[in-house]
């Protein structure tokens, strides 16, 4: 027995058994759509990480658990810079109004001020500790009477200064001025280059901006209370913020947000646009109510999908939901063909021949997008690897529905007093072969040569959704503030807080040895380890045993020749004697730096790493990843992250492409058993594939990871169009193929057009390059595959006309 | 050197500051003569548009066996203009023009920009004049305890109250011209037990002022 004859059985089976299989379908469907309610939505962008490096994973990990995923930056801003008081008192009010949020946790609007110990006295405390070897050469250089003379000459000018007074403690205590070089040091902690201080507020130079730095207890992913955070302050706003005054919030919080709304925004849209416009092409095309049997195995197909994958997923994301206005165009391909041949009132063969006629490319079509659409399994990504599984199940569920439900519900709705109504019927053309082989070749060579030097793009913020006024706050505080959201991450842990200081020193030492003038934000220089400070201070009391006597001589000498008094040095000489306390974590805290020192040391699980914070370039990239980079530390930056997913992204183009043409040529050989009928199979595939990369390089948009999910559905679907021409043109079908591909193509390019709508730069994605994928797929279909087909076999003259 | 010297003033009065800057919980009572006082001096600064004037700065240092007095130049316009110079013995001094300023040291005429708020010793010299001048006491008196110690002529007596600025200043005393309308001199009085006294002469009030001296 034929394998397809299979379908006329089943056909048959059913159609004694209709009312059950109605029933057991319908209970099918009302089970998926009530079990709707419960899925879950997530929006976490891990999922389109990479899963399968571990190194990788933790990494992200990290950038997740640092502080800053915490902070809430919040600037007021009072355009006309005239009134800094006003700016600071608001500052004030609206940082005491937030701190009855109970999302945040603590508000700094400028330096602690009630401190135990001043940055002064630190200073000067940690010389010894700090000072390090090469500090000391410098000095045991300059060491001489003219030097001496020089800087007390200079500290002299400076006692008529409208602040002498308040430096005469300073110059007894520290009188050849070695703070400087603890001072440079402590530049290290710079950590908002452009700040400046009024009324101990930050206020940036123009003197319109005052920053505030909150913590937040919410996590990046939380959408909910991020939402609810995001109210609170807002409410505080008004209530404390006048109208002259602007302010403005930045948070990783921010982004969660912003990407929910606009995705369930989106989805609305989206399956608003596509449910529409399908419903609407296909009473266009139709003009007959059974077409509703079509929509229904659509929507069904979309709902039993979400629903498989909800049970298979803890959560299902968003971007998993936009892809369901795709499966409605896709799922509907399949059902299309089968109701073009059965909707015949007049058909000269029962149903039951039909569907064994009819089956073979409907199978096949719906086996090779399954298949090609299976490919996402085996991702690096587990958000494709999701996309897959939902349209693997949408697919199957969709070809089910075509072979076995569709004709019993086409047989049980047909009468003999219905009409067919008025159907567009679109015959392939193929009266000038050469003319349309001709157009498509010139295409193809133009898109060939625009798309060669298409890009990856691997970078996340384009992946997110950044509205234009959180892109407007991004610009308006880096203008204000400097860059303080693209620095890389530079861990350096350790099992204690000592191991993490010595890496910590190494890497310093390593990058500022090798990273030329580039800003680095690192507090070795400020606290060095236990072991580090103990040999700082055996150096230098090492070098004042052969130096004191030396330089008290030289400072009475050249003291007393300028007008100091003999004793004007003395708390400078006692002070080389004591034994200096080691710096601490808590020493510096005790500064009012508090707030950035548990930004900068991070306790993890049992482990302690220390953060360093340097540009994001290629250069220092290349610089952490070469091998001579210290041991211990972790790189992490939002470019790498980038590059990672470029390079996976790449990776998993190559294999998806490779591997979805052997898949289908290894489908396509069996079904058609003639090289010639294959090859002009992939006459769509190879067209819109082509075709996305000329119109994508020709305007320069760079690939991502969502256009390699949509160049396999084009693959899937391109082929399903190609095998039905094929068909048609190879065996004289009387199914009105033409209409159905063309029908079955626009409504997937509807499907895909909605995404276009979308905010969302994912979706958006999907949308553009599919749209541009099936859009060129559909034509060299229609038009091509049977100009080539009588070029190729021009003594065949049943090719339909 | 300059930027680690400029680093580390700003450091050092980035907490003093505050106490000029900043709220205060200060209760002290003032009385309806003090009051009155206060609103005689802030009378006559209403009339100022500029000021110049010439003054001596004698300091005591106990780390210095003789300082020198030293001689400079002062020049204010209203709202926020102000030019600081000593000419002798050393040259040095400072401009104000509202948010922007620039400084220099020594005879080369090279000077530094700087933005006022970024530098706070200046910033507390510069509202120090501005406030007298303008006769601005409410700003004063969230820094300091104010308290007269006499009336004909003038003489106002300043305590800080933040605890920083307590370190080092024990006291600031304004001594107004009879006439009220500027100050006859300045005395600071710091923690360990030296002065500096500033007093003005040829004192020339709204007589207008060349543009390009700020």
């Amino acid at each position: 027995m034929d394998f397809f004859g299979i379908f006329r059985h089943l056909y048959l089976f059913f159609s004694k058994r209709r009312p059950a299989l109605f029933v057991i379908i319908s209970l099918i469907i009302a089970f998926s759509l009530f079990s709707l309610s419960r899925i879950k939505l997530s929006e976490d962008i891990k999922s389109l990480l990479p899963d399968n490096r571990t190194d990788f994973l933790l990494e992200f990990n990290l950038l997740q658990q640092t502080p800053f995923m915490h902070k809430v930056i919040i600037n007021l801003r009072d355009r006309s810079g005239k009134n800094k008081d006003s700016l600071t008192d608001t500052s004030d009010a609206f940082a005491q109004g937030i701190k009855s949020s109970s999302f945040i946790t603590h508000v700094t609007t400028g330096p602690v001020s009630n401190q135990d110990m001043d940055i002064y006295s630190f200073i000067v405390k940690s010389i010894p500790n700090l000072i390090t070897m090469n500090d000391l050469e410098k000095i045991k250089t300059e060491m001489n009477a003219e030097y001496v003379h020089e800087k007390l000459l200079e500290k002299y000018s400076g006692l008529f200064s409208p602040e002498g007074s308040l430096l005469v403690e300073d110059l007894r205590v520290d009188p050849l001025d070695f703070k400087s070089l603890i001072l440079k040091k402590l530049a290290s902690l710079n950590i908002i280059p452009e700040a400046t201080l009024k009324n101990n507020h930050f206020i940036d130079r123009s003197g319109s901006n005052v920053l505030l730095i909150a913590d937040t207890s919410v996590d990046v992913t939380d959408t909910l209370n991020a939402e609810k955070m995001l109210a609170d302050l807002e409410a505080i706003k008004e209530k404390t913020v006048p109208d002259n005054i602007e302010m403005y919030i930045l948070s990783p919080q921010s982004y969660t947000v912003t990407n929910a709304r606009a995705i369930k925004k989106d989805l609305f849209v989206v399956l608003s646009i596509s449910s529409l416009s399908l419903i609407i092409l296909f009473f266009l095309f139709l003009k007959n109510w059974r077409a509703c049997f079509i929509l229904l195995i659509s929507f069904s197909s979309f709902t039993i999908a979400l629903v498989g994958v909800s049970m298979i997923y803890q959560t299902v994301s968003a971007i998993t939901i936009g892809f369901g206005s795709v499966l409605l165009g896709l799922s509907d391909d399949l059902s299309l063909h089968v109701y073009f041949a059965l909707r015949k009132e007049d058909r000269k063969h029962d149903a039951s021949l039909i569907m064994s006629e009819v089956s073979r490319p409907v199978l096949y079509g719906g086996l090779i997008v399954i298949c090609s659409i299976s490919l996402l399994l085996f991702s690096d990504l587990p958000g494709q690897r999701q996309l897959g599984t939902f349209s693997i199940i949408g697919v199957l569920t969709s070809l089910a529905f075509t072979l076995v439900l569709l004709p019993q519900m086409m047989e049980a709705s047909a009468s003999k007093n219905t009409k067919p109504g008025n159907i567009l019927i679109i015959k392939g053309k193929a009266g000038r072969p050469m003319l349309f082989i001709s157009l498509w070749i010139i295409l193809l060579a133009a898109c060939l040569w625009s798309g060669r030097q298409i890009s990856f793009n691997g970078d996340l913020n384009k992946l997110n959704y950044r509205s234009d006024a959180l892109k407007d706050i991004e610009r308006d505080i880096k203008n204000a503030w400097g860059d303080l959201q693209s620095k890389a991450m530079i861990f350096s842990e350790g099992d204690d807080l000592e191991s993490a200081l010595r890496v910590n020193e190494r890497l310093f030492q390593y990058l500022t040895e090798n990273s030329g003038s580039q800003a680095v934000i690192s507090i070795a220089p400020v606290l060095p380890s236990t072991e580090t400070q103990k040999t700082n201070i055996a150096a230098w009391n090492s070098f004042w045993e052969s130096n004191k006597n030396r330089v008290r001589d030289l400072l009475d000498k050249e003291g007393s020749s300028i007008g100091f008094t003999g004793d004007a040095f003395d708390p400078f000489i006692k002070g080389l004697d004591e034994s200096p306390a080691l710096i601490t974590p808590e020493t510096i805290k005790k500064t009012g730096m508090t707030a950035l020192i548990d930004s900068l040391i991070i306790p993890y699980n049992d482990k302690i790493r220390i953060l360093t914070l340097t540009p994001d370039n290629d250069s220092l990239r290349a610089l952490l990843k070469s091998p001579d980079s210290p041991d211990g530390v972790r790189f992490i930056s939002q470019g790498y992250i980038g590059e990672m997913i470029r390079k996976t992204v790449g990776h998993d183009f190559v294999r998806f492409i490779i591997g979805a043409l052997a898949v289908i040529l290894l489908l396509l050989i069996p079904l058609f058993r003639d090289i010639k009928k294959v090859i002009l199979s992939m006459v769509p595939v190879v067209t819109g594939i082509v075709f996305m990369f000329g119109v994508m390089g020709f305007f320069n948009i760079a690939f991502n990871i969502f256009n390699v999910i949509s160049s396999i559905l084009i693959i899937g679907l391109g082929i399903d169009y190609g095998i039905f021409m094929v068909c048609r043109c190879s065996e004289d079908y009387e199914h009105d193929t033409d209409t159905a591909v063309l029908l079955s193509g626009l409504t997937t390019v509807t499907g895909f057009g909605a995404l276009v709508f979308a905010q969302h730069p994912a979706l958006h994605s999907i949308g553009i390059t599919v749209l541009l994928g099936i859009g060129a797929a559909i034509p060299s279909a229609i038009y091509v595959i049977p100009a080539l087909y009588r070029y190729f076999d021009r003594s065949n003259t049943e090719v339909k006309l | 050197m300059l930027n680690h010297r400029f680093i580390f003033i700003t450091l050092l009065f980035l907490y003093s500051t505050l106490a000029f800057c900043t709220e205060s919980d200060k209760t002290t009572d003032y009385d309806n003569k003090t009051e009155a006082v206060l609103l005689r001096i802030k009378q006559a600064s209403s009339k100022i548009e500029t000021i110049e004037g010439e003054f001596v700065q004698k300091k005591k240092v106990e780390i210095v066996k003789d300082m020198p007095d030293s001689y400079g130049k002062l020049y204010y316009r209203n709202p926020d203009r102000l030019r600081w110079e000593i000419l002798q013995p050393v040259t040095m001094g400072f401009i104000i023009n509202g948010d922007h300023g620039k400084k220099w040291r020594g005879q080369d005429g090279k000077s530094t920009r700087f933005d006022v708020s970024k530098d706070p010793i200046i910033s507390v010299i510069s509202n120090q004049v501005f406030a007298w001048a303008k006769g601005d006491f409410d700003r004063l008196k969230a820094g300091y305890d104010l308290s007269i110690l006499s009336e004909d002529p003038v003489e106002i007596r300043l305590l800080p109250l933040s605890a920083v600025e307590k370190k080092y200043i024990a006291s600031i005393i304004l001594a107004f011209s009879k006439d009220d309308n500027h100050i006859n001199y300045i005395e600071i009085n710091d923690k360990k037990g030296g002065s500096t006294r500033i007093t003005f002469s040829n004192m020339v009030i709204n007589a207008g002022l060349q543009e390009d001296i700020f």
